[in-house]
């Protein structure tokens, strides 16, 4: 690989570090095999020659099959997308959410996999529906009746009048 | 992006541990490593290659020289004519010594 490369993909690392992270955390639901998986991605992206003309969603398609991967090994599956620790955004400190982030986990963690998946690629990732359509190499329509489904599930939890 | 969508985004997200930014950091600073010592393996590389090369030249040329056949002394034989051949030689026939002919021309008055 070119010092080139080396650097456009250690600049990736640390431009997208959290994105790979919260999606794989979302596949696994397990923070330790989620960083195994994003760390073995990135092993594997460092011993090729000439690193991919699109990295993002190659990058983003090789952590999902590490994490999958890792899900069969995993046993304990309850860490959450979330940090508990904080309960208020830093870029909206003054508002607090609406919910609890271990409620909010819980809903989330009642979804299908798929609808998971693609609320966290759309929400925290800020992939269009395109992206993730190609990603998961689905229908763009599979992606946003996913997306719509999981939505409204989570609605049901909260409370009208905090919405 | 409807109201749902905002709360969830106000969400603060748990960050990857140092450990997995130590153990990244290490991945590249392993392949930096490698990288280096497979260009100075080349760099020797090349250098043990251009002085295989000279050698060889020189090696070549000295061969040439040294070992090439020593070219053979030039003999002269002497041999004096004897008989006919020594007249022939010494006394050559008249017809050697042949005054050249004298031409004059003259207008007629």
């Amino acid at each position: 690989m070119s010092s080139a490369d080396l650097e456009t993909l250690r600049a990736f690392y640390v431009g997208s570090r959290q994105q790979l992270y919260t999606y794989a955390t979302s596949i696994t639901s397990n923070r330790e095999s989620a960083e195994d998986a994003i760390h073995d991605v990135f092993q594997r992206l460092l011993r090729l020659e000439v690193l991919p003309a699109d990295l993002r969603p190659y990058v983003f398609r090789s952590v999902r099959n590490a994490a999958l991967d890792t899900l069969r090994r995993t046993k304990v599956r309850s860490d959450s997308i979330f940090d508990a620790a904080a309960a208020v955004d830093a870029v909206a400190p003054t508002e607090p959410p609406a919910f609890k982030t271990d409620e909010l986990a819980q809903w989330l963690e009642q979804l299908s996999p798929d609808e998971r998946e693609t609320i966290v690629l759309k929400i925290y990732d800020e992939f269009t529906f395109q992206q993730i359509a190609d990603l998961r190499q689905v229908p763009l329509q599979t992606v946003a009746s996913w997306y719509r489904r999981g939505l409204d599930k989570l609605k049901t939890h909260i409370p009208t009048d905090l919405l | 992006m409807n109201e749902l969508e905002q709360q969830l985004k106000t969400q603060r997200l748990a960050a990857p541990s140092t450990a997995l930014d130590q153990r990244i950091s290490d991945a590249f600073a392993a392949v930096a490593r490698s990288r280096q010592s497979s260009r100075n393996r080349q760099i020797i590389w090349w250098w043990f290659s251009a002085f295989a090369a000279c050698g060889a030249t020189a090696a070549l040329f000295l061969s040439g020289t040294l070992w090439r056949h020593p070219t053979p002394k030039q003999i002269t034989y002497r041999i004096e004519a004897q008989g006919r051949l020594r007249l022939l030689l010494l006394e050559p026939p008249a017809s050697a010594n042949r005054v050249p002919r004298f031409v004059v021309t003259t207008h007629a008055p």
